[in-house]
C-alpha cells in the first residue's frame, strides 16, 4: 500500500466513509495495532453523550423571542430608547444608592465599582435632556426580580472618551489589549499591535491575536511582537506550537517554525509538517530541523 | 427570475435565511435561530455552570451572530459560523466568570441501541464508555474540542475545520493526534 493510499484509506475510517473490506485492509496490517485502538475510540465516543436534557421547546421560544425583542429595540430611534429607559436609568440609580447605603464601609474593589455606577446613576438623574444626548449607551440587558421591590440588572453601559495618555499609560495598555482581541476594525487592531507596549495582559493579548484574528497581517503582526517581548516563556513556546498545529498561513508556520524551541517541538509534528503541506519553503524549513536535532 | 417570496416558499436555505435577515426581516433569523438553538446549546453547556446559564448564553450567542451577520461570507457554512462564534463565546464566558469550569462530570453513557451481549459484556463496555469520556475531558482544549464536534456533535470535517478556522487537512491532522493522545492516555491510566 502506497502512503497516498493509507493516508486516503484513513481519512476514510475515521471520517466513517470506508466499507468493511478498506477498514479491514488497513486494520489487518502489521503496524496498524494502534489503528484498531484507535477504531474501537472512535467507535465508543460514538456512544458517549453528555447528557444535560436541553430546555423544553417553549423555553426555547421564549429565549427566541426575547432575543427578537433585543434587535428590535436596537433598531428603534436612539431618542425613542432613551424614553424607554429613563425609568430604567432611575431604577438602576435607586439599585446602585441603595447597594451603597447597604454596605457602608466597602472594600477598595467594591467602592470603585459603586464609583462607576454611581456615575451612571447621576447621569441618568439629570434633569431633561434632548434625545439623542445621553451620555451612557445601555444594552445587552438582563433583568430579574430581585424581592423587596427590588430589580436585578445586568447592562452594558457604553459611552466614547477622548484621551491624551502617555503610551506605557496602564489604560493605554488595557485599552490596546482590549481592542487587539475585542475590536472589529482591521485598522484598529494594526494600530494596536504597533502602539501596544509590554507586561503580562498585553502579551496575552498578543498571544490570542496571534492564534485567533481573522486577519492574517494581524496574526503576524501579533507573532511578531511577541516573539520579540518574550519568546523562551512556556507561554509563547505553545502559543507557537498551536499555530504550528492549526495555523493556515505558510508565513505564519514558518515564522512560528523558527521561534520554536526544540523540546517543543516534537519528531511528530516534524513529520507531520513534512507530508502535511507541498510549500516549498515550509519543507526545506522542517528538513533543516529534523537534520538538526539529535533524535 | 424567481421572486424573493416564491424562492422563500421552499423549505429556505442558510443562505437564503442571512439574505433575508439582512434584508430587515427578523422572522427570517428566528428561523435561523430555530434550526440551531439545540446545536449552540450542546456546543455552550459544557462552560455554563446549569443549563440556565447555558441558555443566557445561547441568546447572547444569537445576538452576536445578528450583529456580524454582514461578516458571514457564504465561503464556508452558516452552521460552521455560528459554532465558530459559540464557542468563542463559551470560552470567553468561562474565561470572564473567573473560573474555570468542571466538564460535566456527570456525562450520561448512553447507548445509542441495545446490544446482543451478555450481561458482563454491557457492563464492560459502560465501564470503558466513562473511561474515554474521563480521558477526553483531560485532552487539551483543542484536541478536545475538535474530538466533541465530529464525534459527538457529528459535525462534518468541513464544519469541524470552520469552527477551528483551519484547513481541512489540518483539521483531520488535529482529530487525528487528538484520538492518539487519548488513546495514549488510556493505556496510561490502564
Amino acid at each position: 500500500m502506497t502512503r497516498i493510499d493509507h493516508d486516503a484509506l484513513v481519512d476514510a475510517l475515521f471520517e466513517g466513509r470506508a466499507t468493511p473490506e478498506e477498514a479491514a485492509r488497513l486494520l489487518g496490517g502489521t503496524a496498524d495495532d494502534e489503528l484498531a485502538e484507535l477504531a474501537e475510540l472512535v467507535e465508543t465516543l460514538a456512544r458517549i453523550d453528555p447528557g444535560v436534557a436541553p430546555p423544553s421547546a417553549e423555553r426555547f421560544r421564549a429565549a427566541r423571542r426575547s432575543v427578537i425583542a433585543t434587535i428590535e429595540e436596537s433598531r428603534r430611534p436612539r431618542g425613542g430608547r432613551a424614553a424607554r429607559w429613563l425609568p430604567l436609568a432611575a431604577a438602576l440609580a435607586a439599585f446602585a444608592v441603595g447597594l451603597a447605603v447597604g454596605r457602608g464601609g466597602a472594600a477598595p474593589e467594591a467602592a470603585a465599582e459603586l464609583t462607576f455606577a454611581d456615575l451612571v446613576a447621576r447621569s441618568a438623574g439629570a434633569g431633561d435632556r434632548a434625545a439623542g444626548d445621553a451620555p451612557f449607551r445601555y444594552s445587552n440587558l438582563r433583568l430579574r426580580d430581585a424581592g423587596d421591590g427590588a430589580l436585578a440588572l445586568t447592562v452594558d453601559v457604553e459611552t466614547r472618551l477622548d484621551l491624551v495618555r502617555p503610551k506605557d499609560d496602564l489604560l493605554v495598555s488595557d485599552i490596546l489589549a482590549s481592542s487587539l482581541v475585542h475590536d472589529e476594525s482591521l485598522g484598529a487592531r494594526l494600530k494596536a499591535v504597533r502602539h501596544a507596549g509590554t507586561g503580562p495582559r498585553v502579551r496575552r493579548a498578543l498571544a490570542t491575536a496571534a492564534r485567533e484574528d481573522p486577519d492574517v497581517s494581524v496574526r503576524l503582526k501579533a507573532l511578531e511582537r511577541l516573539i520579540e517581548q518574550d519568546p523562551a516563556s512556556a507561554a509563547t513556546q505553545e502559543t507557537l506550537l498551536a499555530i504550528l498545529e492549526t495555523e493556515e498561513s505558510v508565513a505564519m508556520r514558518l515564522a512560528a517554525l523558527d521561534a520554536i524551541e526544540d523540546d517543543y517541538l516534537g519528531a511528530e509534528l516534524l513529520e507531520s509538517l513534512d507530508t502535511e503541506n507541498d510549500e516549498g519553503a515550509l519543507l526545506r524549513r522542517a528538513t533543516q530541523r529534523l537534520s538538526g536535532r539529535s533524535l | 427570475m424567481e421572486r424573493a417570496g416564491t424562492a422563500l416558499a421552499m423549505e429556505p436555505t442558510d443562505e437564503q435565511l442571512v439574505a433575508a435577515t439582512l434584508a430587515g426581516d427578523l422572522t427570517a433569523f428566528d428561523a435561523l435561530m430555530e434550526r440551531y438553538e439545540r446545536l449552540v446549546f450542546s456546543l455552550v453547556v459544557s462552560f455554563a455552570t446549569d443549563s440556565d446559564e447555558a441558555l443566557d448564553l445561547t441568546q447572547e450567542i444569537f445576538l452576536k451572530a445578528y450583529r456580524r451577520l454582514a461578516t458571514f461570507d457564504g465561503r464556508g457554512s452558516f452552521k460552521g459560523w455560528l459554532a465558530r462564534i459559540a464557542i468563542h463565546e463559551g470560552i470567553n464566558s468561562a474565561k470572564s466568570a473567573g473560573r474555570r469550569r468542571a466538564r460535566h462530570e456527570a456525562w450520561h453513557v448512553v447507548r445509542e441501541a441495545p446490544r446482543p451481549a451478555a450481561q458482563d459484556d454491557r457492563l464492560l463496555a459502560r465501564e470503558r464508555e466513562r473511561q474515554v469520556a474521563a480521558a477526553l475531558r483531560a485532552l487539551a482544549p483543542r484536541h478536545r474540542l475538535a474530538i466533541e464536534l465530529r464525534y459527538l456533535k457529528e459535525m462534518s470535517i468541513r464544519e469541524v475545520a470552520s469552527v477551528l478556522e483551519c484547513s481541512e487537512g489540518v483539521a483531520r491532522n488535529i482529530l487525528f493526534r487528538g484520538l492518539r493522545k487519548l488513546r495514549q492516555q488510556l493505556a496510561e491510566a490502564s
